[in-house]
């Protein structure tokens, strides 16, 4: 529909022809998707297992300890099965992930003190809780990325709802709503967060709930600006003669035409919620340890220096990811660029 | 005209346009904007150069001062004499030169080519930094705002442009066009932004400039009256060019080529009532997508065979020439 | 054309739009920019009315008035006779679609994200002009009607010139089958031969579709081969009106009589007469008439404000009228 106008396609050819854009949204894409099969790819249990005959998938299913041979109801620890003579030997089997490794299990009897430096079965060693770096790394971007794509719709949403309204309708409407807005952005956000933080407990929702109450608004500013000056283009004026209702103008004739500073500013405000969560992290308001995260493992990383493999990938991490989606977001204001159109 | 001995000819002639062909380099290869214009404009003479949007006409007035469009404008061919120098061959230092105390352009929008913070009196001292002169500056902005028929100077002065009229930005930037006393001065729909009254106000100020200082002007306009009661000569332009020349009244009396008494035919007329106006069918085809031959056939009622196999050759009439097998 | 006795479709009496002017402190109304003061129209079925003036005169503002996109001050406004004017309040339902406008620039007209099928069947759907399932087939013959090819129903506007984007336009404002279409200005920036095209159009769909309309222009020679009655307006105020044939030939108002004379015509013995001055600014008129400062008869009378004489079809705001009426 609309939606696909040649004129989109053209915006998407151009992007696509800036090729560190395209590259580096094709690196971040992957990646991202890759994260999202975290559990395949990093993960002490494996894909498969082959117990006295009997195939188990303990990925995919719960087993209790009971069923290989142990005592309690748990779950079955893995690791220690693994290095336990029904498998070294004999006809059982298991197949693992490539990456061995749950973000959450401390290797407590691995030889020396935490932080371990990064060896052949950790490729990037273990933090200060002897926890596999490699395994924290990989599904804090998968968390990292989540809580940011989910903030930005949030946080989209509303911006354009609010910066739409006022843009419209302007006048007293606009005048009243932006008094509001003022004041609900000097709000302190972190002092919120943190007090939400400390009276509920800090989850992922709770999280993304306090943070998409104040980052809409950078949004809802350029969304203003956009549809006051849609408003006033004579096809909006000719929906008014015929009679077309506020609705019908709004979402069909004006937002499809105001959505250009959405699209340039996504890839930012993505950046804008992993460097929010990070920080948050570092700062230990953010989400509950024992969650992997960027943020505490960079604090980690400056409270023990002389495990520079903590804070070395890290900041490797966060700098590609943010260098991919600075990448991307050029690229795409580049192609949105009106003046550099040769139609 | 004897169109033999060009070499005098071109003396005579103030400006030459010659065989001037112009294109825009693009990555799909050259797009062709004109092709073969040429026309002379002598001295103390308004030449008309008429035609729709889309017929080359800018493309050939901003040459004459030498530029060429921007980004990627190519000189295919062709030449523009000044005084028997190519402009083309001329280098920076003698088209800066040139332009403003030779050759000095007037534009459609005056609010436009004005910048809007800075106070009239200012951008008319600004021509001078260019060009050093030896008389007084403001002596001349005022002597200049008189001859151009505003008298309240000091306030016009120490005005910004969005405080005066269109009439009387119009006015001024003429004024400022003359400050270097050019020889030529090229006004690009210099009244189409304008209302009529202010037109008649404005066309007369060219006129009478043009007696006092015998100016040659290059009026520039798809309005035939204009052309019609201000021009000496004029030249028709349809997709690049030009179709027809002649001078006024003989082509006004008998328009030769078939675009333009379409266009006569097309344009209604004040002073004749139930005067039918007949459209002229199609539209003006894009540059890069003229047909083959003729490029007015697709909507000539004259049309033939011939007009599709051979691109019309130029045929000479008294005082006039046109491009058309007919 | 003889004497209309076709029913009224829009009539304007005394109709006026002020902009107020807001100075000092607090924001107070200092004064008024009256736009439209006082003015009084009438355009019946089947007859093309011009309304014509220089920039700033006024008429733009008339004609967004009429469209209810202006708040308007006072004065009657009537569709066939019914008021629709309530305390001053546009009521569009009287008009039930079938009065129509038509703006001057093509480019912003269209919404550049819908297709043109997309852009004539929306008002369609919304108003229920027409079922579901025939309205592609509705759209394809608007598109005939206007000229075009129904074949260009999925492309975008951008890939239109200006004349077809007008063409569009009008198709738009067909399919709503009004009785009145009030075209601000749109052919003004259309060449000349497409221009020819567009009055060709407009005289087509007159006759086929019953359509009335009011031509809003500056262009005098396009309105004469185009309208049957004509109003000329200057800052605010209608100053002449009759017949469009009488009024460019014979004048009455001493502005009219200048616009026609300074239209470069193609007869060089008849240069344009130059009218000297300027146009006051709408927040320094004159006292009285508003034409005085520029014109030739002036005098003493003239300091208090004309009011509109008529006579039959003719009216004139002048106490000096440049010729004489026709009386009978």
């Amino acid at each position: 529909m609309a939606f696909f106008s040649k004129l989109t396609k053209d915006r998407f050819c151009r992007f696509r022809r800036i090729k560190r854009a395209w590259y580096s949204f094709l690196i971040l894409s992957a990646l991202f998707i890759l994260s999202l099969f975290s559990e395949l790819i990093c993960n002490d249990k494996p894909y498969v297992l082959s117990y006295q005959g009997r195939l188990y998938f303990p990925i995919f299913q719960f087993y209790p300890e009971k069923e290989f041979g142990g005592k309690y109801l748990t779950e079955a620890d893995y690791v220690s099965l693994r290095h336990s003579s029904d498998f070294k030997d004999g006809e059982n089997w298991m197949i693992l992930p490539p990456i061995p490794h749950n973000p959450l299990h401390s290797y407590i009897d691995l030889s020396g003190t935490p932080p371990h430096p990064p060896s052949a079965k950790h490729l990037l060693g273990t933090d200060s809780s002897a926890r596999d770096v490699f395994a924290r790394l990989l599904y804090g971007f998968r968390i990292c990325m989540l809580f940011s794509l989910i903030l930005t719709a949030i946080s989209t949403l509303f911006g354009i709802l609010i910066g739409g309204v006022q843009g419209y309708f302007g006048g007293v409407v606009d005048m009243i709503m932006q008094r509001l807005i003022e004041i609900w952005s000097s709000l302190p956000f972190l002092y919120v967060v943190i007090m939400v933080g400390t009276i509920y407990s800090r989850s992922f929702m709770i999280l993304i709930l306090v943070l998409s109450l104040f980052q809409w608004i950078g949004l809802s500013y350029y969304m203003r600006g956009e549809f006051l000056k849609i408003r006033s283009l004579n096809y909006v004026k000719v929906a008014k003669t015929m009679g077309m209702s506020s609705g019908h103008i709004l979402f069909r004739q004006i937002l499809p035409n105001g959505l250009t500073p959405v699209i340039t500013l996504l890839p930012f405000q993505i950046i804008g919620g992993i460097g929010a969560l990070t920080a948050l992290d570092f700062l230990g308001f953010g989400l509950q340890p024992p969650t992997p995260s960027w943020g505490e493992l960079l604090s980690q990383g400056l409270n023990h220096l002389f495990a520079p493999w903590l804070a070395i990938s890290t900041v490797i991490c966060l700098f590609t990811t943010l260098l991919l989606a600075t990448f991307i977001g050029e690229g795409v204001r580049e192609a949105f660029d009106p003046r550099s159109s040769t139609d | 005209m004897d169109p033999t001995n060009s070499d005098e000819i071109s003396r005579d002639h103030i400006l030459s346009v010659i065989d001037l062909s112009i294109g825009i380099g693009r990555t799909s290869g050259v797009l062709q904007l004109t092709d073969g214009v040429s026309f002379d404009l002598t001295e103390g003479q308004i030449h008309g150069l008429i035609g729709e949007s889309g017929c080359g006409k800018s493309i050939t007035s901003l040459a004459v001062m030498g530029m060429l469009p921007e980004p990627g404008g190519i000189l295919l061919s062709g030449e523009i004499m000044f005084r028997g120098n190519n402009i083309f061959q001329m280098d920076e230092t003698r088209l800066n030169r040139l332009r403003g105390t030779k050759v000095s352009m007037i534009f459609q929008e005056p609010f436009a080519a004005m910048n809007p913070l800075i106070r009239i009196e200012k951008q008319m001292l600004e021509i001078f930094e260019y060009h050093s002169v030896d008389f007084d500056r403001h002596k001349k902005i005022r002597s200049l705002l008189s001859e151009v028929g505003l008298t309240d100077h000091g306030r016009i002065l120490r005005s910004y442009p969005h405080e005066l009229s269109g009439g009387m930005l119009q006015r001024i930037m003429i004024a400022m066009s003359l400050l270097l006393d050019p020889e030529v001065l090229i006004a690009d729909e210099p009244t189409t932004a304008l209302d009529v009254t202010v037109q008649a106000q404005i066309m007369n100020l060219i006129v009478r400039l043009r007696e006092e200082r015998k100016m040659s002007v290059l009026l520039i306009s798809h309005n035939i009256g204009l052309m019609a009661q201000y021009a000496d000569c004029i030249s028709v332009m349809y997709a690049g060019q030009v179709v027809e020349k002649n001078e006024i009244e003989p082509f006004l009396a008998h328009p030769s080529h078939p675009y333009s008494r379409g266009l006569m035919g097309a344009i209604p007329r004040l002073d004749q009532s139930n005067h039918p106006i007949v459209s002229i069918p199609g539209q003006v085809p894009e540059p890069g997508n003229y047909p083959a031959g003729c490029r007015f056939r697709k909507r000539c009622s004259l049309a033939t065979e011939q007009c599709i196999s051979r691109p019309p050759k130029k045929t000479e009439g008294s005082n006039g020439s046109y491009l058309c097998h007919y | 054309m003889e004497e209309s006795k076709e029913p009224t479709i829009i009539e304007v009496r005394d109709l006026q739009t002020w902009f107020p002017v807001k100075t000092g402190l607090w924001g107070r109304t200092n004064h008024y920019i009256k736009a439209v003061d006082k003015v009084s129209l009438r355009v019946n079925s089947r007859e093309i009315v011009a309304l014509v003036g220089e920039s700033g005169c006024g008429k733009s503002t008339l004609g967004s008035s009429l469209a209810g996109l202006l708040p308007i001050r006072g004065g009657q406004l009537s569709y066939r006779g019914m008021p629709a004017l309530k305390n001053n309040r546009f009521q569009r339902s009287v008009f039930q679609n079938k009065v129509q406008v038509i703006f001057q620039d093509p480019y912003s007209c269209l919404n550049p994200k819908h297709t043109v099928y997309e852009i004539l069947s929306f008002p369609l759907l919304y108003h229920k002009i027409c079922a579901r399932e025939e309205v592609t087939d509705y759209v394809a013959q608007l598109l005939e009607q206007v000229g075009m090819s129904p074949d260009y129903m999925n492309r975008y506007p951008h890939s239109f010139s200006g004349g077809q984007r007008q063409r569009i336009s009008i198709a738009r404002a067909i399919g709503m089958k009004p009785e009145l279409m009030i075209c601000d200005e749109i052919v003004s920036s259309l060449d000349v031969s497409i221009q020819a095209q567009m009055v060709e159009l407009l005289l087509e769909l007159r006759e086929k579709l019953d359509l009335s309309l009011l031509f809003i222009a500056h262009d005098l020679s396009l309105v004469r081969t185009l309208s049957d009655r004509l109003y000329v307006m200057y800052l605010g105020k209608i100053v002449e009106s009759g017949k469009t044939g009488e009024v460019l030939s014979a004048p009455l108002h001493p502005y009219t009589r200048a616009l026609v004379q300074s239209v470069p015509t193609l007869d060089r013995n008849r240069p344009p007469v130059i009218l000297e001055g300027e146009v006051p600014s709408f927040s320094n008129m004159p006292q009285g008439c508003s034409f005085q400062n520029r014109c030739s008869h002036r005098s003493d009378a003239c300091l208090k404000e004309p009011g509109l004489s008529s006579l039959g079809e003719r009216e004139v705001r002048c106490f000096h009228p440049v010729g004489r009426m026709n009386g009978s």
